[in-house]
C-alpha cells in the first residue's frame, strides 16, 4: 500500500495516443514537473476495514499526477461482486445491499497539475444487510486532445476497499499442478474463498528435491479473495533444475487455518 | 503392588498426553531461538514478515521480527510439519496498555501458608515521548506473633529519548567481573552511552526483592560504551564497593575493560580483564572472563570461562573462584550428531570450598522429525574441601517421539556413584499434549540404587556394630546380602527381612501439570508432584498439589486464587499434612474510561445534532431537518438519545479522546454523511448526517444479437417522477428518489434506423426504497436478402426472369420471383447463406454473409443460363464479389456502403461498434446551433473531408468517418485543427457506420439531403477526386469514406426496374424513390460529381431542395403489415377508423400495407398500438419526418382509400 502504481486495480492503462505530445508546463519554470517516467499513483491502493453494520468510515485517498500533463479525475465508486469466481464491478446502486451507493466522496472531481497530488475523502457506510465485501474507488481521467494542451490520455486507476463483517471465510485450495518448462518447473494452484467473508491468504510454493533439499521457495504476496472468488496462482523455479524427482509443497494460511497441498513430478528422464 | 499401579498410571498418563498437543515457541521481537529437528531437510517461514528462518541441519534458527504469529514449515522425508512461533512484543516500559497515556495498578495478595500480605502499587504515564513509571511494594509477614514490615521494592523511573533516570531500586548488569545482575537501591542514570549507578546493595533478598537489613554495601560506578566498529564495542567499567568489615568483606575498587564482538548469529565474543585493589590488603589483583559462541552449518561451539579470585573487589555475595564450561557439537552424518562438553568449577566461598569437573560425550540419532535416539557417557569428579572425592559415571539411553501436538520420551540411565552406590538404574517417562486451550504434561520415573557399604552402615549403625561383634567382615553390599541371608543369628535378630529387600533402595517420582486457558478471560492450572523413597530402613513419601484459577472481572479487574496442599509420610504413623490458600486482586485504572483515574482530570461536554442530509454535504446548518430519538453512544458505555431538536449531549466527560457513535436503525437503506463512530475531545461538537439512498433503475438496450445499442432514450414515468436518460454503451441507469410503480419505455423516435420497433413495449416496474430494479430491452435488428434473377449468357441480352424459384439453402425458405425478376427474404438471421436461383434446368447460386447488425442486402442478383448449372456469381462492376467467403469486418462495411449507394435500393448492414473494430472517426465538435454544425461541415469539406451531423436532441455532433487506421484519423484531425476546429479522434461509432434500414430510413433523408446540398459545392471539387465518392445514410447523417472509393455502385445499380418489390414501400423511400424517379438525374450528375449526383437523385431532395438544413419534425405512424388482398387491408382500416384513427392503404405491388396515423406523441402511439393489438391487429411503429403527413401520403405511389 505504499505509493506506487496501484497495480491491484489498474483497469486502464496510460496511453499516449498522439505523437505531438508536448509538456504543458515548462520544466525549467516548474522544476516539480520534471518527471522522467510518466505515472499516476494512488495511495493507499487497498484499504481494509473491520466494519460493523450501520457504521461509517472516513478514509482519505490521495492520487498523484506524475505525468507532464494536467489531468482531471472523476471519482467513481462501484461495488465489487463475484460471479463465477471472478470479480465484477457494478455501478453504485445496481446491486442489492450496494455499499457503493452509500459512499460519499469529497471532492468528486480533481484537477491535478503535473507533479501535483490531490486527496479525496471517502465516507463509507456499511448497510445492515449486504453480501458485498468490497468497493472500488476509481479515479477516471480522459483528456481531450482538442485542448491542445497535451496528448489524449485515458486512464482508470482505483483503490480497493475491503470489508470484514461477521461472516466466516473458508479457504479452499485445489491440487498443485506441475508442469515441466524445459529444465524448470512451474506450479499452478487454484484458491477459492468458499466462505461468506473476505479472506487474505498468504502462501508459499516450495520445491524440494529427492533428498528433501529446498530448491525453490516463493513467498506469494497476500491474496485477497472475496466470498466466492477464485484465483489461480502461478510460480516457476527461477533457475534451471537438474533432472530428478521433485516434490512441490504449497501452503496457504488464512486466519488460523493452514491448507497444505503436495504434488511431485519427474523432471527429465529418470536415472 | 503400589509400585506397579503407580508405574502403570504414569505410563497411561504419558500415552494419553501423547495423543494431543502442540508445542509453541515464544520469542520476543528482535530475539532469536534455535531448535533441533534432526531429520529435517529444509525449513522456511510462512510468515517471513513476522519471523525469519534459517536452516543448518539439524538446527532451525528462528529470528523474530515483529509481534504476531508465524508458522514455520519443516520439511522432512515424511512430509511437512508446521510449528507455530508466537512473537511477543519487545519489552515496553509501560506497565499497562500502550494505548493509555496514564495508568494505575493496585494489587493485593494474601498467602495463608506463609501468612504474608503483599501490596503493590504502580503508576505509569507517557506524554510526548516521555515516560514515567513508579512502583512500590509492601510486604507484611507474620512471624511468631509479630508482624515484620518490608518495602522490598520501590522505584521511580523517568525516560526520555535522550536519557533514563531511575531512583531507588534497579537491577544492574554491567559485566561479569563488576556488576552482574545485582540489585542496587540508589540513583541510576543512562545517558549518551554512559551508565552511572550509586547506592546500596543488600545482602538479603526475598525472592528478587530486598529484605532491608542493616547489612548493606555501598556501590558507586560508571560504565561507558565506546563503539569501535559496527560489530565491536569497548566498554570500560569502574566501580567502588564499601561493605561492613568482616570475613567476607571485599570492599575496594575495581576497573575493567570489556570488549564485545558480534557477527550476527555466527560468532559472538566478549572478553573482559579487570584489575582490583582490596582495601583490606591493599594489593592489586586481576581477573578475567571470556565468553564465546560460534555456529556454522555443522558445528556449534560454546565457551564460558571466568576467573574471579576472592581478592577481587566486589559485593559480598559474589561467588569467587574459577568456572569453565565448554561444549562442542558436531554433525557427523545426516541425522547423527555428537556433543562433547567439559565443565570445571572451583568455587572459593567462605567456609566452603569445592572443586568439580565433569565431562561427557553424547550421540543423538534422529531418523526423522518425530523420532530421536540418544546415548553416550558422562563422568564427573567432585572434590570437596574436606572429605573423600566422589566419582560418578553415567550411561544414558533415550528415545523420544515428538509432534507439535503431542510427544513423549523414555529414558534409561545407568549410574555409578562412588559415594552412594555401586550401580543404579533410572527409568523415566515423560509426555506432553495440547488441544485447544488445554495443555498437559506428565512425567514419572523410578530409580533403583545398589548402595555402598558406607551408605548401608550409615543408615543402619546397629548392623555395623553387630557384624563387628560377630567378627564378620564383608567387602561389598552383595557379600553383606549373602551373609544376612545365610547367617541364622542375624536372621533371628530380624535383619533378613529388614535389610535384604532394602539393599536396592527404590525411588519413585511423578508429577504433572494440567492447564487450561480461555483467551483473555480465565485460566486454570493444576500442578502435582509426588515422591516415594524406599530406603534401607524406612520408606518416605511426600507430595504436593497446587491449583490456581484466575479470572478477569471486567476490563480492569483481575482475580486470582489458589489452594495448595502437601503431605509427608515416613512410616506408618508418621503422617503430616498442611495446606494453604492465597487470594490476589488487581485493579487497573487508566484514562480511557470513566474509572477512578479520570476523577482527577478536567471534564467537559460533547454534544451535537443528528440531521437529515439528503444533499450529502456533511455539514449541519440551522433549518435542516433533524432526527429526534436517535441513540448516540459515548465510548461504548454511555448512551443518550437526541431530543426533539435532534440534539444530544454528554456531560462531565473527562478530557481525552473519545469515541462517539450514532446508532441509526431503519428499514430503508441509508448512509451516513459524516463518520460514525467519530473521534472527538471534550468541548467539541459532533454532528451526524444521515441521507437516504435512492432506488436505482438500470438496464441494457441491446439487439437480438446482444449488441449494445447507443443513443436510445429511456424514460420512466410514475409516482410523480418523470425522467429520461440517453443510453451510453448500451446501458442506462436512473436514480429513482421515490418508491412506487413506474412505466419504463424506450422512446421510439430515438431508436436508430435499422432496428425494428416491434416489441418495444413499455414495461411496468416496481421500485422499492433504495433497491435496484432492472428493465432491459431487446430491439431486433432488421435483416433481409433480396435481388434480381436475370437470364442471359455471354453475348446475349440479360432479361429479368420471372417465375424463377429462389431458395435460401440454410434457411429452407423459397419464393418465386415476380414479374420483374425480383425476390426478397425478410427476417433473416445473421450467418452465412447460399442463395440459389433455379428456373427449369438453369440454376445459379451465391454465397453471402449476413452480419449481426441491421442489413438490407438487396443486390444479391443472380444470372442464370443454360450454361450456368453450377454455382457462379455475376461480377458486378465496381462491386466486390458477393460469393466470397465470409467478409472481414471492413469488407462488410465496404460492401454495405457499396450496396447502399444512392439509388441502389439495397439496405446495407448496420455496422456496430463492436464490429467496427479498428475503424476510427474524427469528431469536429458538438454544437447547440445547427448553423455552427454546418459551418464545421463546410470547414471539413474545405479540407477535402466530408463530415456528417449526428443530431442528438438539442445537440449537433459533427463527425467525419470512418478511417481505416488511427494514423489516418490522426492526420485528418491534425489538418482540421489547423483549420480551426477542435477535434477528437474516436472509435467510429456504430451509428455512424451503420446504414438506414427500410423502416426509418426515410426519416432522416431530408435532413441529410439538406446538409449535403449545403456542402455540395465543396464536395464537387475533392482533393484528387478520391474523396467523398461514396456515402451511406444513417440516422446520424452521412459518412464519406475515401476507403470505399473504388466500390462505387455501377450505374445499373440505381436502375429502378431492378429493385425488389419491397423497395416500393414508403418505409424505404430513400431506396424506392431513387429507383423510381431518379435515373435521369443520376445520369446527369454522376459524370461530374458522382456522390452528390447520386444523392440528388432522391426525390425527397427535389421537393425539399433547401439551401439550409431544415429541422425535421418526426411524424409517428403505425404500419399494420402486409396483406395479400385489399379486402383484408380494408378490414384493418375499418377497425382503425372505429378507434378514431386515420388509416390509408398503400399498394406495394404484391402486398397491401395499411398506414395509420399520424400521432402526436410516443404515448399516443403506444395507446393506439395497444388498442389495435387488443383487436388482433399487430402494427409496426414507423417514423416519418421532414414533411407533413398529407404531403408524405401524396408522394406514395399506389395509395388508395377503400
Amino acid at each position: 500500500m505504499r505509493e506506487g502504481l496501484a497495480a491491484v486495480l489498474l483497469t486502464g492503462s496510460l496511453a499516449f495516443v498522439s505523437a505531438e505530445a508536448r509538456p504543458a508546463v515548462d520544466p525549467v519554470a516548474h522544476p516539480s514537473s520534471i518527471i522522467r517516467t510518466p505515472s499516476v499513483s494512488i495511495e493507499p491502493a487497498v484499504v481494509e476495514l473491520d466494519a460493523g453494520a450501520g457504521t461509517s468510515f472516513l478514509r482519505e485517498i490521495s492520487v498523484r499526477n506524475g505525468t507532464p500533463f494536467e489531468l482531471q479525475f472523476n471519482v467513481v465508486v462501484e461495488d465489487v461482486l463475484v460471479h463465477g469466481g471472478k470479480r465484477l464491478f457494478r455501478p453504485a446502486g445496481e446491486s442489492r445491499g450496494s455499499i457503493a451507493a452509500t459512499v460519499v466522496v469529497d471532492p468528486a472531481a480533481l484537477v491535478l497539475q503535473p507533479g501535483q497530488s490531490g486527496r479525496v475523502s471517502v465516507l463509507i457506510t456499511i448497510p445492515h444487510e449486504t453480501a458485498i465485501r468490497a468497493v472500488a474507488i476509481f479515479f477516471r481521467s480522459r483528456t481531450n486532445d482538442a485542448s491542445a494542451r497535451g496528448p489524449a490520455i485515458s486512464l482508470n486507476i482505483g483503490a480497493l476497499v475491503t470489508l470484514r463483517l461477521s461472516g466466516k471465510p473458508d479457504l479452499f485450495s485445489g491440487p498443485v499442478l506441475l508442469r515441466e518448462e524445459g529444465s524448470r518447473i512451474s506450479l499452478v494452484q487454484t484458491l477459492t474463498n468458499r466462505g461468506s467473508e473476505l479472506l487474505i491468504a498468504k502462501g508459499t510454493f516450495a520445491l524440494v528435491g529427492e533428498g528433501g533439499e529446498l530448491h525453490t521457495l516463493v513467498h506469494l504476496p497476500p491474496t485477497r479473495l472475496l466470498p466466492g472468488e477464485t484465483t489461480n496462482l502461478e510460480a516457476e523455479s527461477p533457475r534451471a533444475l537438474p533432472p530428478g524427482r521433485y516434490r512441490a509443497i504449497s501452503t496457504f494460511a488464512s486466519d488460523e487455518r493452514l491448507v497444505v497441498r503436495e504434488a511431485s513430478m519427474q523432471l527429465g528422464e529418470p536415472k | 503392588m503400589t509400585r506397579r499401579i503407580a508405574l502403570l498410571l504414569a505410563l497411561a498418563l504419558a500415552l494419553l498426553e501423547a495423543a494431543t498437543a502442540h508445542a509453541d515457541i515464544r520469542i520476543k521481537a528482535g530475539k532469536s531461538a534455535s531448535i533441533d529437528v534432526p531429520n529435517a531437510t529444509a525449513a522456511y517461514s510462512l510468515d517471513p514478515d513476522v519471523a525469519g528462518v534459517s536452516f543448518a541441519r539439524p538446527e532451525i534458527t528462528i529470528v523474530a521480527y515483529r509481534e504476531g504469529v508465524a508458522r514455520v514449515a519443516i520439511i522432512t522425508p515424511a512430509g511437512l510439519e508446521t510449528l507455530d512461533v508466537v512473537v511477543t512484543p519487545r519489552e515496553s516500559l509501560s506497565l499497562l496498555s500502550t494505548r493509555s497515556r496514564s495508568a494505575l495498578n493496585l494489587e493485593s495478595r494474601y498467602d495463608s501458608w506463609s501468612e504474608r500480605f503483599d501490596q503493590r502499587v504502580s503508576f505509569s504515564t507517557s506524554r510526548d515521548g516521555r515516560q514515567t513509571r513508579a512502583e512500590i511494594r509492601h510486604s507484611a509477614v507474620s512471624n511468631a506473633g509479630s508482624t515484620d514490615q518490608y518495602i522490598p521494592w520501590a522505584t521511580w523511573r523517568f525516560q526520555t529519548p535522550s536519557y533514563t533516570l531511575t531512583l531507588l531500586d534497579a537491577w544492574v548488569s554491567e559485566s561479569v567481573l563488576t556488576m552482574d545482575r545485582r540489585l542496587v537501591r540508589g540513583v541510576h542514570l543512562d545517558a549518551a552511552g554512559f551508565r552511572a549507578h550509586a547506592g546500596y546493595s543488600f545482602y538479603s533478598l526475598l525472592g528478587q526483592t530486598f529484605l532491608p537489613k542493616d547489612e548493606r554495601e555501598r556501590v558507586i560506578g560508571l560504565s561507558y560504551d565506546a563503539r569501535l566498529t559496527d560489530r565491536s564495542t569497548v566498554t570500560p567499567h569502574l566501580y567502588r564497593f564499601d561493605g561492613e568489615a568482616g570475613a567476607a568483606d571485599r570492599s575496594g575498587t575495581i576497573g575493567s575493560l570489556e570488549y564485545k564482538y558480534d557477527r550476527g548469529s555466527e560468532l559472538t565474543l566478549a572478553a573482559e580483564a579487570a584489575v582490583s585493589r582490596l582495601d583490606e590488603t591493599g594489593e592489586l589483583e586481576t581477573g578475567f572472563a571470556l565468553r564465546s559462541d560460534y555456529r556454522t552449518d555443522r558445528d556449534q561451539a560454546r565457551l564460558d570461562f571466568r576467573y574471579r579470585p576472592a581478592e577481587l573487589a566486589g559485593l559480598r555475595r559474589e561467588v569467587s573462584g574459577s568456572f569453565g564450561d565448554a561444549s562442542w557439537r558436531h554433525v557427523i552424518l545426516h541425522s547423527l550428531d555428537a556433543t562433547a562438553n567439559v565443565t570445571f568449577q572451583d568455587f572459593s566461598i567462605s567456609g566452603y570450598e569445592q572443586t568439580s569437573t565433569s565431562s561427557g560425550l553424547t550421540f543423538a540419532y534422529r531418523p526423522n522429525s518425530r523420532w530421536g535416539f540418544g546415548s553416550g557417557g558422562r563422568y564427573a569428579l567432585l572434590q570437596p574441601g574436606s572429605g573423600p572425592e566422589i566419582e560418578q559415571f553415567e550411561i544414558p539411553f533415550t528415545i523420544s517421539y515428538r509432534r507439535p501436538s503431542a510427544g513423549g520420551a523414555a529414558e534409561y540411565r545407568y549410574i555409578e556413584n562412588s559415594h552412594s552406590n555401586e550401580g543404579g538404574h533410572l527409568v523415566r517417562f515423560s509426555g506432553y499434549g495440547r488441544m485447544a486451550g488445554a495443555r498437559a504434561t506428565l512425567w514419572a520415573e523410578r530409580e533403583t540404587n545398589a548402595p555402598t557399604l558406607a551408605v548401608i552402615f550409615r543408615e543402619q549403625p546397629g548392623l555395623a556394630l553387630l557384624l563387628a561383634e560377630l567378627g564378620i567382615i564383608v567387602a561389598s553390599p552383595f557379600e553383606l546380602s549373602r551373609v544376612l541371608r545365610e547367617n541364622p543369628a542375624l536372621a533371628e535378630l530380624g535383619f533378613i527381612e529388614g535389610v535384604t529387600f532394602n539393599l536396592s533402595p527404590v525411588s519413585y517420582r511423578a508429577g504433572g501439570t494440567l492447564a487450561w486457558m480461555e483467551r483473555g478471560a480465565s485460566s486454570f492450572r493444576l500442578t502435582t508432584n509426588y515422591r516415594r523413597d524406599e530406603g534401607i530402613s524406612r520408606t518416605r513419601e511426600a507430595g504436593v498439589a497446587f491449583v490456581s484459577f484466575s479470572h478477569h472481572l471486567g476490563a480492569s479487574l483481575d482475580l486470582e486464587t489458589g489452594y495448595s496442599r502437601s503431605f509427608t509420610r515416613s512410616g506408618a504413623d508418621d503422617w503430616s499434612s498442611a495446606g494453604g490458600w492465597h487470594l490476589g486482586i488487581r485493579k487497573r485504572f487508566d484514562d480511557s474510561g470513566g474509572n477512578g483515574l479520570s476523577l482527577f482530570r478536567r471534564r467537559g461536554e460533547i454534544s451535537g445534532y443528528v440531521f437529515l442530509d439528503e444533499e450529502s454535504t456533511g455539514r449541519f446548518q440551522p433549518g435542516m431537518t433533524v432526527l429526534p430519538g436517535i441513540e448516540v453512544v459515548l465510548d461504548d458505555e454511555q448512551r443518550v438519545r437526541t431530543d426533539a431538536r435532534g440534539f444530544f449531549e454528554f456531560r462531565r466527560v473527562p478530557e481525552g479522546v473519545h469515541k462517539v457513535q450514532a446508532i441509526y436503525l431503519s428499514d430503508k437503506p441509508f448512509k451516513f454523511t459524516t463518520p460514525s463512530p467519530a473521534q472527538t475531545e471534550i468541548g467539541e461538537t459532533v454532528n451526524f448526517g444521515i441521507a437516504s439512498i435512492a432506488g436505482r433503475l438500470f438496464g441494457v438496450i441491446e439487439s437480438d444479437q446482444k449488441i449494445a445499442i447507443d443513443g436510445v432514450t429511456v424514460s420512466i414515468d410514475g409516482a410523480g417522477v418523470s425522467k429520461n436518460v440517453v443510453v451510453r454503451g448500451g446501458r442506462y441507469s436512473i436514480d429513482v428518489p421515490r418508491p412506487g410503480a413506474y412505466l419504463v419505455s424506450v422512446e421510439r423516435a430515438s431508436v436508430p434506423s435499422g432496428y425494428s420497433l416491434l416489441g418495444i413495449e413499455p414495461k411496468e416496474v416496481t421500485i422499492a426504497d433504495g433497491q435496484p430494479s432492472e428493465a432491459n430491452f431487446v430491439i431486433p435488428a432488421i435483416r433481409s436478402i433480396g435481388g434480381t434473377v436475370e437470364r442471359g449468357g455471354a453475348g446475349s441480352t440479360r432479361t429479368a426472369l420471372s417465375g424463377a424459384v429462389v431458395r435460401l439453402e440454410e434457411d429452407g425458405r423459397s419464393m418465386t420471383t415476380d414479374a420483374e425478376g425480383r425476390y426478397l427474404f425478410r427476417d433473416v438471421a445473421p450467418g452465412r447463406y447460399t442463395v440459389v436461383a433455379e428456373h427449369g434446368a438453369m440454376a445459379n447460386r451465391r454465397s453471402i454473409a449476413v452480419p449481426k447488425g441491421p442489413a438490407a442486402m438487396r443486390s444479391i442478383d443472380l444470372l442464370v443460363d443454360e450454361g450456368l448449372l453450377t454455382a457462379a456469381s455475376r461480377p458486378a462492376k465496381g462491386r466486390r464479389r458477393a460469393d466470397s467467403v465470409a467478409p472481414s469486418r471492413r469488407e462488410i462495411v465496404r460492401q454495405v456502403a457499396a450496396d447502399d449507394a444512392p439509388g441502389s435500393g439495397s439496405m446495407p448492414a448496420k455496422k456496430t461498434r463492436a464490429e467496427s473494430g479498428d475503424l476510427f472517426a474524427v469528431q469536429l465538435g458538438v454544437y447547440r446551433q445547427e448553423t455552427n454544425a454546418l459551418r464545421a461541415v463546410e470547414t471539413a469539406a474545405r479540407e477535402s473531408l466530408t463530415a456528417s451531423i449526428d443530431r442528438q436532441r438539442s445537440l449537433h455532433r459533427v463527425v467525419t468517418a470512418p478511417f481505416a487506421s488511427r494514423a489516418e484519423a490522426d492526420a485528418a484531425a491534425k489538418r482540421l485543427r489547423r483549420a480551426g476546429l477542435e477535434t477528437t479522434v474516436i472509435a467510429a461509432p456504430a451509428s455512424l457506420i451503420a446504414s438506414a434500414p427500410a423502416v426509418s430510413q426515410t426519416s432522416r433523408t431530408d435532413e441529410v439531403i439538406a446538409a449535403k446540398q449545403d456542402i455540395a459545392p465543396s464536395l464537387q471539387a475533392p482533393n484528387g477526386g478520391s474523396v467523398a465518392s461514396n456515402s451511406e445514410t444513417t440516422s446520424a447523417g452521412i459518412i464519406v469514406s475515401p476507403a470505399v472509393t473504388a466500390e462505387k455502385p455501377a450505374p445499373s445499380r440505381i436502375a429502378p426496374e431492378k429493385e425488389p418489390v419491397r423497395s416500393e414501400s414508403p418505409a424505404t423511400p430513400a431506396a424506392s424513390h431513387a429507383m423510381q424517379k431518379a435515373p435521369t438525374a443520376s445520369a446527369q450528375k454522376s459524370e461530374a460529381a458522382p456522390a452528390v449526383a447520386q444523392r440528388n437523385d432522391f426525390p425527397a431532395a427535389s421537393h425539399a431542395a433547401p439551401t439550409r438544413a431544415r429541422r425535421p419534425e418526426p411524424i409517428r405512424m403505425l404500419q399494420s403489415g402486409s396483406h395479400r388482398n385489399v379486402s383484408s387491408a380494408a378490414a384493418t382500416v375499418k377497425i382503425a377508423e372505429s378507434q378514431g384513427l386515420q388509416a390509408v392503404i398503400r399498394n406495394s405491388g404484391t402486398f397491401f400495407e395499411v398506414l395509420i396515423g399520424p400521432f402526436a406523441s410516443d404515448q399516443a402511439v403506444g395507446v393506439a398500438q395497444r388498442e389495435l393489438e387488443k383487436r388482433g391487429i399487430r402494427t409496426l411503429f414507423v417514423i416519418e419526418s421532414s414533411s407533413p403527413f398529407a404531403e408524405r401520403v401524396a408522394t406514395v405511389a399506389g395509395l388508395v382509400r377503400p
